[in-house]
């Protein structure tokens, strides 16, 4: 498994390996799709390095599973380059950061 | 950045960072209607592509006027109400969309959808972005 998933309480933390690209795709789509209500989640992108447009949709696909406008979503850790590319995607306004 | 998995043909990218990339995200949605329509095991639920899909243009759109406003675009009227016109569009669909009373209701609406993005991106992006990228580009 490249997802390294951890609960604590109501929260949710879900570690990427260094490339967040389509091959994660199956893997986080299942480890996202039993949302229930009231969940936090904390994407943990320290280790990432890499990040492409299809890690981009498939981040928005889970915001919209987990509730859309009132999903908890906050990036932690992340790095210069990738935090850049979810700047340019406008996720500001979407996504916490943290 | 970008050097992975890509959905965006090259003739589409127009050359503004921001804005090719946030429009690489909807050619990722795009795909992902077609793999829903195809019934890929794997695929997403209709609803959410498509509720993630309306969330993220109104997103975009925004990016795309605030940058207008902030470098006085003479083009803007025009280019805003295009983009006026897809919210429209966005929201009539919204509205068949959840009110769809079977899958083949569901699948149809979808089908529809996807030849409208399709048609609606080769317009849109190659000749009303393509030009709001030239001025933002100059302007900086
Ligand atoms: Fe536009």
């Amino acid at each position: 498994m490249a997802l390294k998933i951890s609960k604590d309480g109501d929260t949710v933390t879900i570690m990427f390996p260094e490339i967040f690209g389509f091959s994660l795709r199956r893997e986080f789509k299942e480890a996202t799709s039993s949302h229930r209500p009231g969940i936090r989640y904390q994407l943990d992108l320290r280790t990432v390095t890499k990040i492409d447009s299809s890690a981009l949709g498939m981040l928005l696909l889970f915001r919209e599973g987990a509730g859309g406008e009132s999903a908890d979503i906050s990036f932690i850790g992340v790095r210069p380059e990738v935090r850049r590319l979810l700047q340019l995607a406008n996720f500001q306004n979407l996504f916490k950061f943290s | 950045m970008i050097e992975q998995e890509n959905y965006m043909p090259e003739k589409f990218r127009i050359g503004h960072p921001a804005i090719d990339v946030q429009h690489e995200v909807l050619f990722v949605f795009y795909h992902e209607l077609m793999l829903s329509l195809q019934n890929a095991d794997d695929s997403y639920h209709l609803s959410d592509i498509f509720l993630g899909l309306g969330s993220y243009v109104l997103n975009h759109f925004k990016f795309e006027e605030d940058a207008m406003l902030a470098t006085h675009y003479e083009q803007s009227a025009a280019h805003c109400e295009e983009h006026h016109l897809l919210k429209e569009k966005v929201a009539e669909f919204h509205n068949r969309f959840v009110s769809v009373k079977n899958m083949k209701e569901e699948h149809a609406i979808a089908q529809e959808i996807a030849v409208f993005l399709a048609n609606w991106l080769e317009h849109h992006i190659a000749e009303v972005d393509k030009q709001l990228a030239h001025h933002l580009n100059q302007w900086q």
